[in-house]
């Protein structure tokens, strides 16, 4: 209505909203190209890694449904089993300065350590500029991009929308599914789900 | 106000075992993270065979907020676990109309202030009127202002209540949460859905011009929550273009959700989707 309107001028840093409805990426088209920067000062873009399978998962470590994924080391044997088979898996900030999981690049390193994360990088986005361009909603929300970078999966991490642990063991891993499939060069079953979890602290939002 | 009163003649094991017995009807507010919860009933006594209103009423703190049935974007519904009598049954919560939450690309569905969630409740054909009972229940939700925290409260409920002083107030959120809640749809109105291929276009037909509306989609996967809403009058209703969510990839065979026309006028609208208006009539 009215206010998503207005709200899309208050977050006028991202240029994707003088479009009117951004259109964000959307399964079976192009995944939108990027250039942000990762933790390690290096740039990442989209387009160097044509020709791989590459995973984006939005994160915000205050967010007691990324916690629940990180905690329970479910995250992290991901990131780890699918990199090893030579998958990107870029994490992604795009929590606003002074909100919720908002990191320094260094603060960022050290946590990856203590955590035992295995992303391929991280990559920091405060102004939300990458957010806005794949409509990311929540933390976690997890997109599959194909080696011709087609996007094949936009949604949920799995088919239990709930802070529970224990959840983690009983639920479908719709990513390690879309990952399989589309590895083994089949069609992903599961090609979109309601990604559930923490909205992004984009700049400007109120929660 | 009644719950405030309560809430100081609390005693501490109350807090500690999470809730007290012998309390009012009403009673068995208590403080959990950001919102005090409570059982309440919509009369202080059950009648065998029949269906009663109970309700967890929670008083959220300023500037919090819970969930909707379909919580939107974000967020995630309140959960109930009831520990009931033999031969109790709780049915599913009547969920009041929700506000649109937040701002900008994440846009959600719940409730700030005070809210009740009723829920009915049937009482056994052999029940005995007057007998005492206790009703209890694990309430876990998930309460957000900037930042979410998951929340679990158990909370009880006597009937009869040992001092029904609070009666009248709690009987009035009933009457103020049903006021607030959708209804049917009323004999001769209709609504009907179509797809355009990005939109759904649902049109209502009141009887009368309807200058303003919003929808509520009751499923979480079938529109996308942030999108502005296009409202038309027209000469019998209003006609609302709602766009699809970027995540349905598949028709949908029924639209449900909740169209509301102004404070106090919230109608269920499940209409079956009629395929993309070709050409122009």
């Amino acid at each position: 209505m009215k206010r998503s309107a207005t709200s899309c001028m208050i977050v006028a840093a991202a240029v994707f909203c003088a479009l009117p409805m951004a259109r964000a990426a959307r399964v079976g088209e192009r995944a939108p190209d990027f250039s942000v920067a990762d933790t390690n000062g290096k740039v990442e873009k989209l387009s160097d890694y044509a020709g791989k399978f590459v995973v984006l998962e939005w994160s915000n470590r205050g967010c007691p449904y990324t916690q629940k994924h990180y905690n329970s080391g479910n995250m992290q044997s991901l990131q780890r089993e699918w990199t090893q088979k030579g998958i990107i898996w870029l994490t992604v900030i795009s929590s606003a300065p002074g909100k919720q999981g908002y990191v320094t690049a260094a603060d960022e390193n050290s946590w990856l350590k203590q955590i035992n994360a295995a992303p391929t990088a991280v990559l920091l986005d405060p102004t939300g500029t990458l957010g806005h361009l794949y409509d990311a909603k929540t933390t976690p929300q997890i997109f599959v991009i194909s080696p011709q970078g087609t996007l094949v999966y936009d949604g949920a991490i799995d088919d239990k929308p709930t802070t529970d642990r224990a959840d983690v063991g009983r639920a479908k891993n719709y990513v390690s599914q879309a990952l399989a499939e589309a590895t083994a060069g089949k069609a992903v079953s599961t090609p979109t789900s309601r990604p559930y979890g923490c909205s992004v602290k984009y700049p400007g939002s109120w929660f | 106000m009644l719950l405030h009163s309560r809430r100081f003649s609390i005693p501490l094991v109350a807090l500690l075992f999470g809730f007290t017995f012998g309390g009012m009807a009403a009673a068995q507010s208590f403080t959990a993270a950001h919102a005090k919860v409570s059982l309440i009933a919509e009369n202080n006594s059950l009648q065998p065979g029949q269906t009663a209103w109970v309700g967890v009423l929670f008083d959220l703190e300023k500037g919090w907020h819970i969930y909707w049935v379909n919580p939107g974007d974000s967020g995630e519904r309140p959960k109930i676990q009831w520990q009931l009598p033999p031969g109790f049954q709780a049915k599913e919560i009547r969920w009041p109309t929700p506000v649109r939450l937040g701002t900008g690309t994440v846009i959600d569905y719940g409730y700030e202030g005070r809210v009740l969630l009723p829920v009915p409740m049937q009482v056994p054909a052999d029940y005995k009127s007057g007998k005492p009972v206790m009703l209890s229940a694990d309430i876990r939700y998930l309460i957000c202002r900037e930042v979410c925290i998951p929340a679990k409260a158990q909370a009880s409920l006597a009937i009869p209540p040992a001092n029904a002083s609070s009666f009248a107030a709690d009987r009035e959120f009933f009457r103020s949460t049903f006021e607030n809640s959708p209804k049917p749809l009323p004999a001769g109105w209709k609504a009907q859905v179509s797809d355009n291929g990005g939109f759904f276009q649902l049109s209502l037909d009141t009887g009368t011009s309807e200058s303003k509306a919003g929808f509520f989609p009751l499923e979480e996967d079938q529109v996308d929550n942030a999108a502005p809403q296009g409202v038309t009058a027209t000469a019998r209703g209003v006609q609302l273009k709602v766009k699809k969510s970027d995540q349905l990839l598949k028709p949908i065979a029924v639209l449900k959700g909740v169209v509301v026309l102004s404070p106090g006028r919230a109608y269920e609208v499940a209409a079956q989707v009629t395929g993309p208006v070709t050409g122009k009539k």
